[in-house]
């Protein structure tokens, strides 16, 4: 690992290295930092919800009901109530798992959510898993025939794709590959349970549209770490050597890039399920990111803390997923 | 692209062999530069150019470009002036863009310095903050943001500023630690200069560089959020001409004018791409120059 | 770990190869029917514009939007009569009949026998009585509650009841037809406290399963009251945001119709890429309402100022291309309509001096336009900018909102300046009445004149359709006067579909009965 390596991986996070007592007292500092980190975001979904015009029970009721009904109805849910009040009578029930039931529907959130997590969940996993399928080969292809045609071609493709919104590639995928030539749906879902091709065959362009706008930073990233990586001391020795050159890439060259890899996965993974609106409004897909487009004007309260909730926590499960990925893959962290 | 925190790691580009700046590439970075110099130009005079204001109807609706009837660029489906859209949305654009990322690294390299120089409490403190803002959905913030308050360029400046905060923070801290340790600090403290000036006169000036082309890059990511909001129809609101909005009441008609979705997609795509081509090269010459 | 994700990738892309070549889904379609007669059997996918968020409960109905609730309810209530999307004309379907007493004060409404709700709670009369008296307990916050405020209901036997109403309205048929026309099971609704979301009624088809914003399947109802309806065997509502991609599923064949939206150029994307559109051209439409309770069209000039201004022929070719512009109120065909055209001709001099004027007494014209954000709504707000901006004292500025956030502002404060809704009119009962009498239902502009709600009272009334066409013609020439209203498109209902899908009737503001639509095979 190089410096710069670790470097970045500092940025990204700050991961203690010492003993063992240092290192149980940083894992102690570390919970209390997350609990305050979630603690301070669903807080901040509270006050932002509460500074939002219009109270929940008018958008209930409708443009027709009474003054005194729109009251009532708010003391029933206990809108009328303080903010750091209801925060904590919501921190309470959130602990025991009851997030509440959605303001529109009368659904309960965690149900809601349930549902919705796996469309977003598949979309973002099969969009990181697609560029990853994209981006590796062509990296360390490239890479290793550095300033070739194709080295050319597929640098200059990836600083293209970096450059399109992926609001852009979806409208016209949208032409090519569904009203064009009729090859795959226009829009829509059809979850696992009706069939494994079916399910494929929906979600393919909304996943290309994401992979697509994804897979140039993995590319650049591993490009450019293989190509110094091939530079270095061991790599020449290895290959005068006569190692068979895929057991060097592997070996030499993938591992120790599959860090910052993981890190830009991992980034990639949390912005894609936070962020995935824009290809799930366009596609009509039912997951969170179109949840979150329709709970915002309606005022749905427990619905908005809810989604707060579960992008904080995901964020948070990420970072501690790779950190201890960091501690796998690093022999030195092993050791501590 | 969707509403994006990106973190600084995700854009090393970082080779330790000799500069090696081939034609094209030189080529690619002054034509980059030119690009974003005459859309700066373009966004400062604006007003003073001799083109229709950006809600004067100019002809009939859906005219499509070059075709010798209208204006140059045609016109939009309202019959407004395409190519005076255009150059004022440039502006939007770049307000967003450099507004927003000019906030976010003042503060975020402030609280980075200072999270560095200090450690302890405030450290601590601002490590809390920063993972809160990284983990509250963004654009829940965002849209959120846009029914409290009137949507509009300084809203969004703000809000993205806001939201960009982090990286930075992060950044500067890591580039300020490995200054840290180093001698001419240790020279400087002995010497018995004041905090302020370790910080500003010793620390910022050596972590500046990785800021400065990590901060085009950002650029170029706002742009393309702003874009990704206006196509939402919670970024800047009608009638004024972001290039985002434009996309989206554009995309409608897209078998009868392509040309509505295409002028726009292009000056993203473009400018983008410039302020990518740009961040590339700076950073080429920071791994190349300091690396030794 | 390495070797896993390789596997892994290297499944991914065989199982997206296999989604490529597995084709676009089937739909069971019935076998052939050369003669064009309705045959039994076959799965339609229907796509609306968004989902019943709040449920399915009657007395819930906001708007008769097609692309929203009233579309389901159909489904799954049916409707006890329907009024014609294109004239208002009434039609019994679970009720038998619905008679007014001479003066229209009472109503007797007869159903049709043996007809069960599918939980097998009867609907009789006293069912009928339940779903009413449920809207009117202020309880229930109906928005409908103003239509029978006031009205008592007597159960006479199992399957009539009259309706004595507090005013003599010989229209009410009309009300009912298009607003209380979907009725509950009473069982369902005492013991379901999550009801809305669970409907029981006793239309053509039930509710099987419902993924919120993904589909809502119904099936076929086995006990529907007419003998061999409904013909298809299960619908499958979707709800897509984005309208050109609800065409874009029926184009593609992915869907058997959509409900495109507001706009009318739609019409002709469609039949150009080969589908059908079945449509209901009506009276009235999208309009621009002018808050006459606020600065600064609480003064007529102003009002007056803006209806010379616009080229309303120039606005709809711009805004929705393929659209006309209205020349009344009502339908070229209708019987209402006038002997001459009510279109304004723009007097784009006589509109500056208006402006001026009314800036000379330090009541310059500024305002906002709240708008929802959709293409028809969000283009007739820039072109309204545009084209008022071009004149001197004026200054127009756009405020785009959510559709709670209109809800909010424009339709409970009133707290705006200029907006929109669209009020298809059919017959003027009720629509065209709601809108413009002092309080209607729809009437968000705080119009009030004595004359027309005198006008409107002694039409209501009226048994002869001459006096009627007269005292609707009297209210049409007030509103070309005093434009508290600004109609700015022709209206038409319609429904795209492919040319497989059949017996399609539009009813309301065109939403579908559901009992007769049928698919042939391609």
């Amino acid at each position: 690992m190089t410096v710069l390596q670790r470097e970045r991986a500092r940025v990204s996070n700050i991961r203690p290295r010492s003993h063992t007592l240092h290192r149980l007292r940083s894992i102690g500092g570390r919970a209390l930092h997350l609990v305050a980190v979630l603690v301070l975001v669903t807080l901040a979904g509270t006050a932002l919800t509460d500074l939002m015009p219009g109270s929940p029970a008018s958008i209930i009721l409708g443009p027709t009901a009474s003054d005194e009904a729109i009251a009532a109805l708010n003391a029933e849910y206990g809108y009328d109530q303080p903010l750091l009040l209801r925060y904590l009578q919501w921190l309470g029930n959130a602990i025991t798992g009851d997030l509440g039931v959605s303001i529109q529907s009368n659904q309960p959130v965690v149900e809601v959510l349930l549902q919705r997590l796996p469309v977003t969940l598949e979309l973002t996993v099969l969009a990181l898993l697609l560029s990853l399928a994209i981006a590796i080969p062509a990296a360390v292809y490239a890479a290793s025939r550095e300033n070739s045609m194709f080295d050319r071609i597929v640098s200059g493709l990836a600083s293209g794709f970096m450059s399109v919104p992926v609001f852009v590639i979806g409208v016209l995928l949208v032409y090519v590959l569904g009203v064009a030539t009729r090859w795959f749906p226009v829009a829509g879902w059809a979850p696992l349970s009706s069939g494994l091709a079916e399910n494929l065959h929906f979600v393919f362009v909304p996943v290309l549209a994401l992979a697509l706008g994804e897979f140039p930073a993995f590319y650049r990233l591993l490009r450019s770490d293989v190509i110094s990586t091939l530079r270095e001391d061991f790599v020449q020795t290895a290959t005068v050597r006569g190692m068979p050159r895929g057991y060097i890439l592997r070996r030499h060259v993938l591992r120790p890039s599959s860090f910052s890899l993981i890190t830009v996965a991992a980034v990639a993974f949390g912005r894609l399920l936070a962020g995935s609106v824009v290809v799930e409004s366009l596609f009509a897909l039912p997951g969170l990111g179109s949840l979150a487009l329709q709970s915002i004007p309606a005022k749905d309260i427990p619905m908005i803390q809810g989604i707060v909730v579960l992008v904080a926590v995901t964020y948070v499960l990420i970072n501690a997923v790779v950190d201890a990925t960091y501690a796998l893959l690093d022999p030195r962290m092993r050791r501590i | 692209m969707t509403v994006t925190l990106e973190d600084p790691a995700t854009r090393p580009a970082r080779t330790s062999r000799p500069p090696r700046f081939t034609l094209t590439r030189r080529v690619g970075f002054m034509l980059a530069v030119a690009w974003i110099a005459l859309l700066t130009l373009l966004a400062l005079v604006a007003d003073l150019l001799p083109i229709p204001a950006i809600d004067e109807p100019v002809g009939g609706p859906s005219i499509p470009p070059f075709s010798g009837e209208g204006p140059l660029l045609g016109t939009d489906a309202i019959g407004r002036d395409i190519a005076s859209r255009l150059i004022h949305g440039v502006r939007i654009s770049l307000a967003v863009g450099v507004g927003a990322t000019a906030i976010a690294v003042v503060v975020g390299v402030l609280l980075g310095l200072l999270a560095a120089y200090t450690r302890g409490a405030v450290e601590r403190i601002i490590n809390v903050l920063t993972d809160t803002v990284l983990s509250f959905p963004p654009l829940l913030l965002l849209l959120a943001l846009a029914t409290v308050v009137t949507p509009g360029v300084p809203t969004l400046v703000i809000a993205l500023g806001f939201l960009f905060v982090p990286p930075f923070v992060r950044l500067t801290r890591a580039a300020a630690l490995s200054q840290l340790g180093r001698d001419y600090i240790t020279a400087a403290r002995s010497l018995g200069a004041g905090h302020a000036r370790i910080l500003f006169r010793e620390l910022l000036p050596n972590s500046i560089q990785p800021i400065i082309s990590y901060s085009v890059v950002v650029v170029a990511l706002i742009i393309v959020i702003e874009g990704s909001l206006s196509f939402l129809g919670v970024g800047v609101p009608a009638p004024a001409p972001s290039w985002g909005s434009m996309i989206a009441s554009g995309k409608d008609n897209l078998t009868r004018a392509p040309y509505l979705v295409i002028a726009p997609s292009l000056m993203i795509f473009l400018t983008v791409f410039a302020f990518n081509t740009i961040g590339d090269h700076l950073r080429r010459r920071i791994a190349t120059g300091g690396e030794s | 770990m390495r070797t896993s994700r390789r596997i892994a990738a290297a499944a991914l892309a065989a199982a997206m190869i296999a989604g490529l070549s597995a084709c676009a889904p089937e739909s069971s379609s019935p076998s052939a029917s050369p003669d064009g007669e309705p045959v039994a059997g076959g799965d339609a996918t229907i796509i609306l514009g968004i989902e019943a968020v709040r449920g399915l409960d009657p007395a819930f109905l906001f708007n008769l939007t097609p692309s929203g609730d009233a579309n389901r309810m159909s489904a799954i209530y049916d409707v006890l009569f329907w009024s014609d999307a294109k004239t208002g004309e009434v039609t019994p379907q679970l009720g038998e009949s619905l008679e007014p007493n001479d003066d229209g004060t009472e109503w007797t409404l007869t159903l049709n026998e043996g007809i069960t709700f599918t939980d097998g709670t009867p609907l009789d009369a006293e069912a009928v009585v339940f779903n009413y008296e449920r809207i009117q307990d202020p309880a229930t916050g109906s928005p409908l509650a103003g239509l029978l405020e006031g009205a008592s209901f007597t159960v006479a036997d199992d399957t009539s009841l009259t309706i004595a109403l507090p005013e003599p309205n010989l229209q009410f048929d009309r009300v009912l037809a298009t607003s209380l026309t979907h009725i509950a099971s009473p069982t369902a609704i005492e013991n379901d406290a999550d009801f809305a979301n669970n409907p029981v009624g006793a239309g053509p088809f039930v509710l099987e399963e419902w993924v919120r914003d993904d589909h809502m399947t119904l099936v076929r109802n086995e006990d529907y009251f007419k003998e061999g309806e409904p013909y298809l065997d299960s619908i499958t509502f979707t709800p897509i945001k984005d309208p050109t991609q609800r065409i874009n599923t029926v184009s593609t064949g992915q869907a058997h119709a959509a409900v495109p939206g507001s706009e009318l150029s739609f019409k002709e994307s469609a039949t150009g890429s080969g589908l059908e559109v079945t449509s209901a051209p009506t009276g009235g439409g999208p309009l621009l309402m002018f808050n006459v309770e606020n600065a600064p069209f609480d003064d007529v000039r102003a009002r007056k100022a803006v209806q010379l201004a616009l080229d309303i022929n120039d606005l709809t070719a711009v805004v929705d291309p393929g659209s006309s512009a209205p020349e009344s109120f009502y339908a070229p065909d209708s019987a209402f309509f006038p002997s001459e055209s009510m279109f304004v001709q723009p007097d784009k001099d006589a509109a500056q001096e208006l402006f001026d004027e009314l800036a000379a007494d330090g009541k310059a014209v500024s305002f906002a336009i709240t708008m929802p954000a959709s293409g028809f709504f969000t283009r007739t707000a820039e072109y309204l900018q545009s084209r008022l901006s071009q004149f001197d004292n004026v200054s127009v500025t756009i405020d785009t909102v959510d559709n709670a956030t209109l809800d909010e502002r424009v339709f409970r404060n009133r707290d705006y300046q200029l907006s929109a809704q669209i009020v298809p009119v059919g017959d003027p009962e009720p629509n065209f009445a709601k809108l413009l009498q002092t309080g209607g239902q729809t009437n968000y502009m705080g119009y009030s004149n004595p004359e027309v709600d005198a006008a409107l009272e002694s039409a209501r009334n009226s048994t002869d359709e001459g006096e009627r066409g007269d005292a609707y013609a009297t209210v049409e020439q007030i509103i070309v006067d005093e434009v508290p209203v600004l109609l700015v498109r022709n209206q038409e209902a319609y429904t795209v579909h492919a040319t497989a899908l059949n017996g399609l009737t539009l009813h309301g503001d065109g939403s579908l009965l559901y009992d007769r639509l049928w698919l042939a095979a391609p």
